[in-house]
């Protein structure tokens, strides 16, 4: 019940929060400038095709590169908002001083953690999903584009934001809000980088590079998760590239990776309780 | 009023930050019922005490038991009122919303929190205000609120931290009437202050604590009829006489040609009118009086410092 009441909460202060007002206004700015090029670019697309040995195919590649692109920066977005909205959750309020009326409460402290995660969880799956159909449903508006698996892919775009967020708790219960922005925003990039590593160890064969990748993702997996969901997100026609780019996959999603990625978010979840538990306020 | 357990006990509670003692062997013992007051100098480690025992912060040893419950007890937690010294509140919240949280998080039901709360806003002033932002209430507003919060629950015990500091002498007097109000209802008060004048008012007992150690306890019409403040008049006060008289008295203060002195006993001023004649001074009056709580509390510190 505190959970509840906690979550509940944190999810009216998390709307109540400047930045989630500034991104929303953002993500609806994006997604009508997104409407917009995509509309030209059917256009252009519908006159160069007809130059094109097989427009069907031309047509999938086309539309899959710009909803990929798309969703790259939904996901992106999703990343940032988990970090930035989650960053001081708890230490801002240890900083601040209003969980010093709330923890002498009957509630115990892994409440108040889980009710706070729960909050900002709802709220950031909610803008992931919707805003990731939002640009899946704009493609298909104007030319009947869909990706192969969107439900798949966008759950696991949400996973993304879900395991950001869970790092995020845990360093808003070890460190100060600033020093916790700096390290979860550089670990989110560590991770980024990690991938690219890892696809270019992929094209040139490389252990060495695949190896450092594979390590980056078992420290975040963010990155990993989002190659896994765009492997449902992409045309098929993509399969048969065998290039990685930030925008697709060459090999379907490792499930034992997913469930690593799922078991990373509570473990980390855990964590953070753990430190909050043991820290004096 | 008072039942059989107290309600806060303490045995050699102690508490370290990083090598610095801020609570050493805290044991103390506060009666169901009483209004107490725990005074102490800035950096006596009495908001560190209050921290512990409403489980804000972790004992580093020894223990304690609010209501007979092991402190951080969910079982205490629900009996407890709380209002922080550094009252700070989620400013996007209406008053009666805040408090509506605050009610949820006692598991009261909304029937009982739709009665409950206006009781409360009317109990420190601010029924008028329920409806607006607490950003724009003044900081005399907000600590009436955060102690609206912390009677929420009608508590067995609250721990009000320094309840008064932003208040105007209205608001101290409102206060003040609030405490005896509770602990008329039979609610044990525990008030961390540093203003005496408060705490003389309203507090059966007391204790007083430095350097995380309580270096006086006890029942406040006790403790100040227990120590005699002296003035003298006298001429010719040698540094010799006043090195005997502190040896004599807990504190001793020379302006002008007055001499006062704290006395643990009144059957100690013949003994001082002897030192004063005996070191070649003059007495032109010896003025014994009961010391205030001011005295005791500034006899109480310089004590435990020698």
């Amino acid at each position: 019940m505190n959970v509840i009441t906690v979550a509940r909460f944190t999810f009216r202060e998390a709307l109540k929060k400047k930045v989630v007002l500034a991104a929303g206004i953002l993500s609806v700015v994006f997604l009508a400038l997104y409407a917009l090029g995509f509309h030209f670019f059917v256009d252009e697309s519908a006159r160069t095709a007809a130059a094109n040995s097989n427009p069907a195919t031309y047509f999938a590649r086309q539309f899959g590169v710009l909803v990929m692109m798309g969703l790259y920066v939904v996901n992106f977005f999703g990343g940032l908002l988990a970090i930035f909205t989650a960053v001081g959750t708890i230490s801002g309020e240890i900083e601040s001083g209003t969980l010093h009326a709330v923890v002498p409460k009957p509630v115990r402290r892994w409440e108040i953690v889980v009710g706070k995660w729960l909050g900002y969880a709802v709220m950031l799956s909610v803008y992931v999903f919707g805003m990731a159909w939002g640009v899946m449903g704009l493609a298909w508006v104007q030319n009947g584009y869909m990706p192969s698996e969107p439900l798949n892919g966008s759950l696991l775009m949400v996973l993304v934001s879900l395991l950001l967020l869970s790092l995020t708790f845990a360093g808003s219960a070890m460190f100060s809000t600033v020093t916790n922005g700096i390290v979860v925003f550089m670990l989110y990039g560590i991770a980024s980088v990690g991938g690219m590593v890892e696809g270019m160890g992929t094209i040139i064969k490389s252990d060495l590079l695949v190896n450092i990748g594979i390590i980056t993702s078992l420290l975040v997996p963010s990155d990993a998760i989002w190659k896994a969901a765009t492997y449902f997100l992409q045309p098929r026609v993509f399969d048969l590239i065998p290039i990685p780019t930030p925008f697709s996959s060459v090999s379907p999603p490792s499930i034992p990776m997913v469930v690593y990625a799922a078991g990373y978010c509570a473990v980390v979840l855990l964590g953070g309780i753990r430190l909050f538990q043991r820290r004096d306020l | 009023m008072t039942s059989r357990t107290p309600a806060v006990e303490t045995l050699n509670l102690r508490k370290v930050f990083g090598g610095k003692v801020a609570v050493d062997s805290l044991t103390l013992s506060v009666g169901r019922g009483e209004v107490f007051g725990f005074l102490g100098p800035n950096g006596a480690g009495k908001t560190t005490a209050v921290k512990m025992l409403t489980g804000l912060a972790r004992p580093t040893a020894g223990s304690a038991r609010i209501l007979s419950y092991p402190v951080g007890a969910v079982e205490a937690k629900r009996e407890i009122g709380y209002l922080p010294e550094l009252f700070r509140f989620h400013d996007w919240l209406e008053g009666y919303e805040f408090l509506d949280f605050h009610g949820r998080l006692y598991g009261m039901t909304g029937q009982h929190r739709r009665r409950r709360i206006p009781e409360a806003l009317a109990m420190v002033g601010l029924a008028a205000r329920g409806k607006d932002k607490l950003r724009t209430y003044s900081k005399g507003m907000l600590q009436r609120i955060g102690i609206a919060q912390a009677i929420l629950n009608d508590p067995r015990l609250v721990f009000l931290d320094e309840p008064t500091s932003a208040l105007d002498p209205i608001g101290r007097r409102d206060v003040r009437d609030l405490i005896r109000q509770l602990a008329a209802s039979g609610c044990t008060v525990f008030l961390n202050s540093h203003l005496l004048g408060e705490v003389e008012m309203v507090c059966d007992r007391v204790a007083i604590v430095n350097r995380g150690k309580v270096v006086a306890m006890g029942n406040l019409s006790e403790l100040l009829s227990s120590q005699t403040e002296l003035e003298a008049q006298v001429g010719g006060a040698t540094p010799l006489l006043l090195d005997e008289l502190e040896k004599m008295a807990a504190t001793v203060a020379l302006a002008d040609s007055t001499i006062t002195m704290s006395l643990k006993d009144k059957e100690m001023v013949p003994l001082v009118a002897e030192a004063i004649v005996r070191h070649g001074g003059k007495i032109y009056s010896l003025t014994p009086r009961h010391i205030s709580l001011e005295g005791l509390f500034v006899s109480a510190i310089e004590e435990g410092e020698r």
